[in-house]
């Protein structure tokens, strides 16, 4: 039994729950030690409730509880007058402290490569910590009480030198290991990112570790406080590097943070003597500000659930979107390729039932001409169906190409109409070329495509006329500028229905089939998709069904969407 | 073939048990056992801090 009179020195013996006792000077010390503990408790406490599975934040929690009890050790340091407290806390002072060392360098470890230091690393800081192990209760630790002043405090063994050693050697550890995975990212964004982990875990230990070292070497250990109030700024920038880097939502943790912090705010008023009379009235508002704090974190939570839901569908709906884009690329470019394949024998089936009908081979059967107008007629048929299927995978991908000069279109519809002639006589039909351009009717477009336009309405009209004539009119139409042609005919007609989705891909009037009519309902999508690139409009008339039809096209004098030659 | 996870659990229950077993000496011999010396003046009474 050691054999101290505390009275002497006039220490004050009657400590509450060893931390509060008049030994501690004035408010200050409390406040270096408490509000970092509160602050990296709360901190922790709440990035844990909202990830707890998250090693980065178990990492800054554990760091939290190893400061705690560093904190409450120190302050029991403070305010003990029994030499046999101080002897025992300030022995395991330096657990506490070391484990704040090592839970920093599994912070950076986890933050940074996302993984703890391998079990050899693990097990080297296992090494240089038993000494540590061994001997914190020995004398190398602490030489005894040291009565010789009243200042009660301990007489420092080896060890402590030790301890320090081995935390600048994590210290170094850490800003090693950061300027190293500094150099292996090239990305700007993870660069900054280790910069602020770094630096952050490095200023909190030196913040506080700070009070320690100027206590020892200055036996100032009020001055050395001031450190500790650096520790909620260092640890609040750890946890807005969590919070930014990592999947927590700032929302959510704002929201967290705020309901907690009221709550603690009001319920630490229950304790604060001289309010005894208000302590109802704080119990109820506590109640209420949980109740609403619950209500408020769960709406929070249900609308973060909702956009996270919306934000996943729709990054389905574009990988959707982006696969079915590379399917309809294929889709054309198999159109185009079968396309090809089909009409090079095609060419040389309608030659040779051509040269058949004309009699390079010698005379053919009367009976074998119809056989073999047929095979002409068939042949010219699917010919303009491939056309047609590969100006469609043109058009869809972006390749069709134009050729613009200026021609005369009432020219170019008289030649046209001269050349189908015969087979609309054939078919019992009249055709008539009409002209009313009043100036040169000269436009400025594609040729070629502007025949193969014409002629695809032609060939409409032939389809769906059984009787009667089809008449091809040039006409200007001075007022808006523009020159045209429209094909009439006395056929089948149109419903209104029909005409509102006639120029749409495989759309075909709805009594084609009645008629007998063949074709691919691809036709006017690409006369409609030409005549638009080309600068002009196109359009279907009729005065409905049975009633004939009417379709027209017009350019304008200067097309005003012009595609460049290639 | 060592199992890095089975190691990382030793390595870290040696840690734990270590630091609980020293907390627990140091509490039997500075506090049960008060086995510390004390460092007195000549006369056994501390100078008053003035």
């Amino acid at each position: 039994m050691n054999a101290i009179n505390p009275t002497y020195c006039e220490w004050d013996t009657t400590s509450t729950i060893l931390l509060f006792s008049e030994n501690v000077f004035g408010n200050f010390i409390y406040y270096s030690h408490l509000l970092p503990v509160a602050c990296l408790l709360f901190l922790s406490g709440v990035l844990l409730w909202q990830s707890p599975k998250d090693p980065t934040v178990r990492t800054l929690l554990f760091i939290s509880v190893a400061f705690t009890a560093w904190s409450l050790s120190d302050l029991v340091l403070w305010a003990t007058a029994n030499p046999a407290h101080t002897m025992f806390f300030w022995s395991i002072i330096i657990h506490f402290e070391l484990l704040v060392y090592i839970g920093a360098l599994y912070f950076i470890h986890y933050f940074i490569a996302r993984k703890s230091p391998s079990w050899k690393a693990e097990l080297l800081v296992f090494i240089v910590y038993l000494p540590v192990i061994f001997l914190a209760h020995t004398s190398y630790n602490l030489l005894g009480f040291d009565y010789t002043n009243c200042w009660r405090e301990a007489l420092e063994g080896p060890l402590l030198a030790y301890v320090y050693f081995v935390e600048l050697a994590i210290a170094l550890w850490i800003l090693g290991y950061g300027i190293y995975q500094l150099r292996m990212v090239d990305n700007k964004q993870r660069t900054k990112e280790i910069i602020i982990a770094t630096f952050g875990i490095v200023a909190f230990l030196v913040s506080f570790s700070l009070g320690n070292i100027i206590g020892t070497l200055e036996i100032d250990w009020e001055l050395g406080q001031y450190g500790l109030f650096s520790v909620p700024v260092f640890v609040g920038i750890l946890t807005f590097l969590i919070i930014r880097y990592r999947s927590i939502d700032t929302k959510m943790f704002a929201a967290q943070a705020l309901v907690g912090g009221i709550f603690i705010l009001i319920v630490s008023i229950l304790f604060v003597r001289g309010l005894e009379n208000i302590r109802i009235i704080t119990s109820v508002t506590a109640i209420l500000v949980a109740l609403l704090g619950y209500l408020l974190i769960k709406s929070v939570h249900r609308e973060i659930a909702q956009r996270q839901k919306v934000e996943e569908l729709a990054d389905r709906l574009e990988k959707a979107n982006e696969r079915l884009k590379i399917l309809d690329k294929m889709k054309s470019e198999f159109v185009s390729i079968a396309s090809h394949q089909l009409r090079s024998p095609l060419t040389s089936i309608r030659g040779y039932a051509s040269m058949l009908l004309e009699g390079s081979f010698g005379k053919i059967p009367t009976k074998a001409i119809d056989a073999v107008e047929h095979i002409q007629d068939s042949s010219r048929y699917m010919a303009l169906s491939i056309e047609d299927y590969l100006n469609v995978s043109r058009i869809e991908a972006g390749n069709m190409r134009y050729e613009y000069s200026d021609f005369n279109l009432k020219e170019e519809v008289t030649k046209l109409v001269e050349e189908l002639r015969p087979m609309v006589l054939k078919k019992g039909l009249k055709l008539e070329a009409e002209n009313s351009c009043r100036t040169g009717c000269m436009i400025h477009a594609d040729i070629g495509k502007t025949r193969q336009i014409i002629q695809n309405l032609i060939d409409n009209a032939l389809k769906y006329t059984p009787k009667g004539k089809i008449t091809v009119t040039s006409f200007d139409n001075p007022r808006k500028k523009t020159i045209g042609v429209s094909i009439h005919d006395t056929g089948v007609g149109m419903s209104k229905d029909t005409i509102e989705g006639i120029f749409e891909k495989f759309i075909r009037a709805r009594n084609a089939n009645q008629i007998n009519v063949t074709g691919t309902g691809l036709g006017l999508f690409v006369a409609k998709r030409m005549v638009e690139e080309m600068g002009g409009r196109i359009w279907g008339e009729s005065d409905g069904e049975g009633k004939g039809s009417t379709f027209s096209v017009e350019f304008p004098l200067v097309p005003k969407n012009r595609k460049s030659s290639k | 073939m060592i199992d890095e996870g089975h190691m990382r659990l030793v390595v870290r229950t040696a840690f734990v048990v270590g630091i609980a077993v020293s907390i627990a000496i140091t509490y039997q011999s500075k506090i049960v056992n008060e086995d510390f010396e004390i460092f007195t003046n000549p006369d056994g009474l501390p100078e008053l801090d003035e």
